[in-house]
């Protein structure tokens, strides 16, 4: 799959540069390979779960403090 | 739903004097009462007292393990929170301020809607992510996901169940983006989404797995190739932007990132079936 032409459209498709006709002809080839189909999810999680990871390091954590003096006590 | 005030506590509300006969007050009654009375009277404020007690202390434990939970989550992978925070304020459970005590039914339909929703995330993330071309359209999409599902969460379903109908939101989702954006051109017919959706629902396990592994591989990644990372996921620039800024084609800079990409996935893969060995 690595070496496979089919790869560079997942990736164009991916990173929002794939054209109307590369869409449709990954659209085929998703279709009619299941390995692909595989590789391809595979691939969108990865993608899916950096983008959540670097953003979480990015975002600051709730200072549990701040909560707590917010808080009243009973 | 009701708020448990300070007042609780000393029977000062209006429920409480009702519960108090004016004959257990001789002093201002000049009226003997029988022993019985009294002695149910005290039974029913000694009562009223544990349960205000306890309500309190449920409250607090509420808010406690559910922003225990945000953090933890927070911490973890969250671009998610907007959606967390849509569920903690629609409920109430999380504030503190008010302290306001969760029904107990919607407090166990939160923590089931967590724990299934967590479970099965990255693998949502994923298909939605399969769905549409760019990041941060699929961010939007996968908020659009979770808010439906807690809408309308079934706490009688099975895990199977659920998992059945959340890929079927998330496609509905995603369909539905698509056609308000006009982007039908780079959306895949129903055969494939379909394909896809099975696909994703059958590796819905193993994706948590993945999702912590990959945390452990990013830390080995060298400074620069994080750093173009960082670029890449952080801002919610385009692909485009981002080489110019770099001084590349838009083709040379996506061809570094899915080098970097694909050293992950081996590092996953690898880690993994060490792992899978292992056990």
């Amino acid at each position: 799959m690595k070496d496979d032409s089919r790869w560079e459209l997942v990736q164009l498709f991916l990173d929002g540069l794939a054209s109307e006709d590369e869409s449709l002809e990954l659209a085929q080839a998703l279709e009619s390979d299941p390995q692909l189909r595989q590789d391809f999810l595979a691939y969108t999680r990865l993608d899916g779960n950096l983008s959540t990871i670097v953003r979480s390091e990015a975002e600051q954590v709730i200072p549990m403090d701040s909560q707590r003096r917010s808080g009243r006590f009973i | 739903m009701r708020s448990i005030e300070v007042s609780d506590l000393f029977f000062e509300e209006p429920l409480g004097r009702k519960l108090i006969p004016a004959a257990c007050f001789p002093a201002a009654n000049k009226v003997p009462i029988s022993a019985g009375t009294c002695a149910s009277v005290h039974v029913l404020r000694l009562s009223r007292a544990v349960t205000a007690i306890f309500a309190v202390l449920e409250c607090r434990l509420t808010f406690w393990t559910s922003h225990r939970k945000l953090r933890r989550v927070n911490r973890r992978h969250y671009d998610r929170d907007n959606f967390m925070r849509q569920i903690a304020s629609g409920s109430g459970g999380l504030s503190l301020e008010g302290c306001e005590v969760m029904n107990s039914n919607e407090h166990e339909r939160q923590n089931q809607f967590l724990a299934r929703f967590l479970e099965m995330e990255h693998a949502l993330r994923g298909f939605v992510r399969s769905q549409v071309p760019r990041i941060e359209d699929a961010r939007e999409v996968m908020q659009e996901t979770a808010a439906g599902l807690w809408r309308k969460f079934n706490d009688q379903d099975s895990l199977e169940e659920f998992r059945r109908w959340a890929f079927g939101v998330a496609r509905y989702e995603a369909m539905a983006f698509a056609r308000d954006r006009a982007r039908d051109r780079h959306v895949f017919g129903e055969a494939v989404l379909e394909l896809l959706a099975q696909e994703a629902e059958a590796a819905a396990v193993e994706a948590d797995a993945e999702a912590e592994t990959l945390e452990q591989c990013l830390r080995k990644r060298p400074a620069a190739q994080r750093a173009l990372i960082d670029a890449a996921y952080a801002g919610g620039a385009r692909i485009d932007e981002l080489s110019r800024a770099a001084g590349r084609t838009p083709m040379a800079f996506c061809k570094s990132l899915h080098r970097i990409r694909m050293t992950l996935m081996d590092c996953m893969q690898r880690t993994l079936d060490g792992e899978a060995a292992r056990s």
